[in-house]
């Protein structure tokens, strides 16, 4: 980056934020298991607010590329700087003000889901949302992907929780969207459109989350089954008898046997999976869910006795989702989301894929709400191999679609499932979306500065 | 070596695939205000960056400091849902880096010089060596091994007040000079409440031994330091010269009774990798310590586990022995996943380990003002902030006889 530049970017700032040489931006060529990667030309830490406007007037002045970086958690390569440019990275500005008397936490973006609820918790409250990256993922780019996690089927997933955000356009220009207050309708939904727009539109600088008061106890079981059918059956009459449980969680067997390999333990590796349900409406719900396992001939259940035994059943489904990273030097994350009563036709369906294409496919899920994360291994030096997982990741998205589904639940678009996420709009007859998507981004961003190419608003897709 | 090195590197490194779980619980990453070349995830990254340069046959920027800031802790691993231990890939990295001279730090090697001359990190004063004046050394087959830890902590202490004298570019002057001749530590001068606390400290392990009926030899001014820093700062060949050398003293005996997590887990577990005769039964004091002489105050107690007792091979007679001797609380970071107390970059980042310091001794404060340890590196470390106990000075008021 020419010299000059540089110097306005350290004006802006400050010195020693400002990275430039070889090791200091390594770090941030890529997100997490895309394996996409991509260097910035320079990297500027954000420690404080007013930051982040001056630093935008410079990098619109001179069209620089920026791409928002909290976590760097994203699995789809929306914090791959394909352009290079510039990475702002939102982690420093993390402080948080919890105002009980108006049910809200005021974040900055950079403050992770983890440190919130750390927060919260002083006062007996939480924000639910809770991606499995929740010790990682920031305010910033939870609300930038519109983040889901195991408690979204009780209670709805990040955009649910956003009352107002501070955000920073294009131009360097500030402005706000939304209210702190519970009930608004000043306006269009502005935040509802900021939420899920992947950084394309504008930055995040802070965010008024609505809270819960937490749940007093919460009791966990798990059963593991012997069939692909018990264990989605039992999934879905949960949910049907009304039981309502805080999560309703799903590891494959090629999960379980994941966490055993890594932290030497012996859970049942169940052909059928395991099904994890976390209560807290007391011992009568914890009975009725226990029934239906029972009657779904779950051949084991545990309900924790102790806290490591409560953590490590957790744990397993946590490892499932990195399943092939274990054996394999490359994996695609897969994120479909399907209707509730189509979720065994899914899990079948990922398993015929499986056999078909003789590939790695380990899958879990937040089973309550019908998103699936069939997570397919391989070798990228390997193209044959390589290949064969890509194909099979476009089989599983081209399943969730025609189950009447969609290829992304919580992850995203990115850069990684453009061409698919076109293809769905096209069959689906939403082709339309695309077309808004990128007049909005025009209105938001007209010089396309801000995460280009990102979400297919940049590429071509006749 | 090499290639065992770099296959190790390799199999640790590929596996991440950089969900960044590990920055949530690594301590240098927010105390170096969140550089991403001094986390976890960084070191996983860089570690396999370094791979692949080095089998492509050479490396081009320097990455020392992103391995040398790793404390070490491995509670990195406790979170990584694919098994990377970031701790290790900082381990076999720096052994790499090792040998890549124009990458050493300067005080890495101006340590190993006097380490390999004196068998020690510095030359000792007398100060140090007077708490086992009036101690019954017994010829046995048991030696009390100290592996110096205590000792060292208060030349350390001063290390540190006198680069913040100096400045850096005087005292990396003077580190160069102590590099080409290491007989200079000797003008180090120990801190004075430093030194009298650690023979305090050292009084009382004794007391409980004794107590507890152990008979021990001593090497008093001839005991030699285990090699820790060798070993943690990536000088593999150095070290296992070294351990030889110590081997043939130690071996001597045939029960070795060690007072820190360090000494302890290096000669249990690292000795006999590199010493193929290896025979010597490695104990930990608190392990010969009678818990029935011990009687159960009403006191309050913060415990800090020590990363070596956590994080690769689990010890908890410590917890045990404190349990015993009140009521006592943990931080929400306890057990496997401890939070370093920042010591480890003491020598090498200071500003990194007061921070990491800083931020432990809040966490436990905040449970309660007691607080106590059982590691001589966190019991120098968490004291920058405020008054910390060593469990060996707390068994001092908790022996029944004293009641």
């Amino acid at each position: 980056m020419d010299k000059r530049i540089l110097s306005e970017f350290i004006d802006a700032a400050g010195d020693g934020n400002v990275l430039y040489d070889e090791k200091n931006l390594f770090p941030y060529k890529r997100g997490s298991i895309d394996g996409m990667e991509e260097m910035p030309e320079t990297v500027i830490k954000i420690f404080h607010e007013k930051s982040i406007s001056k630093v935008m007037k410079i990098a619109h002045k001179y069209r620089i590329p920026v791409i928002a970086r909290g976590g760097g958690s994203s699995p789809t390569g929306a914090v791959v700087p394909a352009r290079k440019g510039i990475v702002l990275d939102m982690r420093p500005l993390n402080e948080i003000k919890v105002n009980i008397d108006d049910g809200y936490v005021e974040a900055n973006a950079g403050a992770t889901l983890e440190e919130v609820n750390r927060e919260l918790k002083k006062y007996g409250f939480f924000f639910p949302p809770d991606p499995s990256s929740v010790s990682i993922s920031t305010v910033g780019g939870a609300i930038n992907e519109n983040s889901g996690g195991m408690r979204c089927a009780r209670y709805g997933v990040v955009k649910d929780w956003v009352l107002k955000i501070d955000v920073v356009l294009p131009s360097g220009d500030e402005t706000s969207f939304g209210e702190s207050i519970y009930k608004n309708r000043g306006g269009f939904n502005f935040v509802d459109l900021i939420c899920g727009s992947e950084g394309t539109l504008c930055i995040v600088k802070k965010a008024y989350l609505k809270i819960m008061p937490f749940p007093e106890k919460i009791t966990r079981i798990a059963g593991f089954f012997n069939t692909i059918e018990e264990s989605a059956n039992a999934i879905f009459s949960i949910r049907k008898n009304g039981l309502n449980p805080l999560i309703l969680e799903y590891a494959d067997y090629y999960g379980i046997k994941a966490a055993n390999e890594i932290k030497k333990w012996n859970y049942p590796e169940a052909h059928g999976g395991m099904v994890l349900v976390d209560t807290d409406y007391g011992e009568n719900y914890l009975n009725k869910i226990l029934k239906v396992l029972e009657e779904n001939n779950a051949f084991k259940i545990y309900i924790p006795q102790n806290e490591e035994e409560y953590n490590n059943i957790f744990e397993i489904r946590r490892i499932a989702f990195a399943a092939p990273g274990i054996l394999y030097s490359g994996f695609i994350d897969g994120d479909i989301v399907v209707p509730l009563s189509k979720l065994r036709d899914a899990i079948e369906g990922i398993n015929q894929i499986r056999m078909k294409n003789n590939v790695y496919i380990a899958t879990c899920g937040h089973a309550g709400d019908g998103n699936l994360h069939p997570q397919v291994g391989g070798n990228p030096n390997n193209a044959s191999e390589w290949e064969n997982a890509k194909k099979s990741v476009r089989e599983i998205n081209d399943l969730a679609v025609r189950l009447g589904g969609s290829i992304s639940g919580e992850h995203g678009i990115g850069k990684i499932k453009e061409e698919e996420f076109v293809g769905q709009l096209k069959y689906k007859n939403q082709i339309k979306t695309l077309e808004f998507m990128k007049s909005v981004k025009k209105l938001f961003d007209p010089e396309n500065i801000l995460n280009p190419d990102n979400f297919a608003l940049g590429g071509n897709y006749d | 070596m090499i290639d065992d090195l770099l296959n190790e590197l390799e199999r640790e490194s590929s596996k991440c695939i950089s969900c960044g779980f590990c920055d949530s619980v690594c301590p240098t990453y927010k105390t170096s205000g969140y550089d991403m070349t001094k986390t976890s995830r960084g070191r996983a990254q860089i570690g396999y960056s370094l791979f692949k340069e080095l089998k492509s046959g050479n490396i081009g920027i320097n990455v020392s400091d992103t391995f040398y800031s790793c404390l070490e802790c491995h509670v990195c691993l406790q979170v990584c849902p694919t098994g990377v231990d970031s701790g290790r890939i900082s381990d076999l990295s720096k052994t790499i880096i090792s040998s890549v001279k124009k990458y050493e730090k300067p005080e890495a090697k101006a340590i190993v010089r006097n380490i390999m001359k004196y068998s020690k990190p510095l030359i000792f004063r007398d100060e140090s060596y007077s708490w086992y004046d009036n101690v019954k050394a017994e010829k046995c087959d048991t030696l009390l091994y100290t592996g110096l830890m205590y000792q060292l902590m208060p030349y350390t202490e001063n290390l540190e007040r006198l680069r913040k004298k100096m400045g850096k570019r005087l005292f990396y002057a003077i580190i160069s000079l102590a590099e080409a001749m290491p007989g200079i530590t000797k003008l180090l001068k120990p801190d004075p409440s430093g030194v009298k606390r650690a023979n305090k400290t050292l009084k009382n392990i004794v007391y409980a031994l004794k107590s507890s009926d152990v008979s021990f030899d001593l090497l008093e001014e001839e005991e030699p330091y285990p090699g820790s820093l060798l070993y943690e700062y990536g000088y593999i060949v150095e070290f296992r010269e070294y351990i030889k050398r110590i081997y043939k003293i130690l071996g001597k005996y045939q029960n070795i009774i060690t007072i820190d997590p360090h000494t302890y887990n290096l000669l249990k577990y690292e000795y006999p990798k590199y010493i193929p005769d290896f025979n010597l039964n490695v104990i930990y004091y608190l392990d010969m310590v009678d818990k029935n002489m011990l009687y159960k105050s009403n006191e309050y107690f913060a415990f800090h586990d020590p990363c070596h007792f956590q994080g690769e091979h689990l010890y908890n007679n410590a917890r045990e022995i404190i349990e015993n001797m009140g009521n006592v609380s943990y931080p929400e970071r306890n057990g496997s996943r401890t939070y370093c107390c920042g010591g480890p970059d003491e020598l090498l980042f200071p500003d990194i380990s007061k921070n990491i310091s800083a931020e432990r001794y809040n966490q436990l404060k905040n449970i309660s003002g007691n607080i106590v340890t059982s590691c001589p590196i966190c019991l120098y470390s968490l004291s920058r902030n405020g008054n910390i106990k060593d469990i060996a000075d707390v068994i001092q008021m908790h022996l029944k006889n004293r009641k």
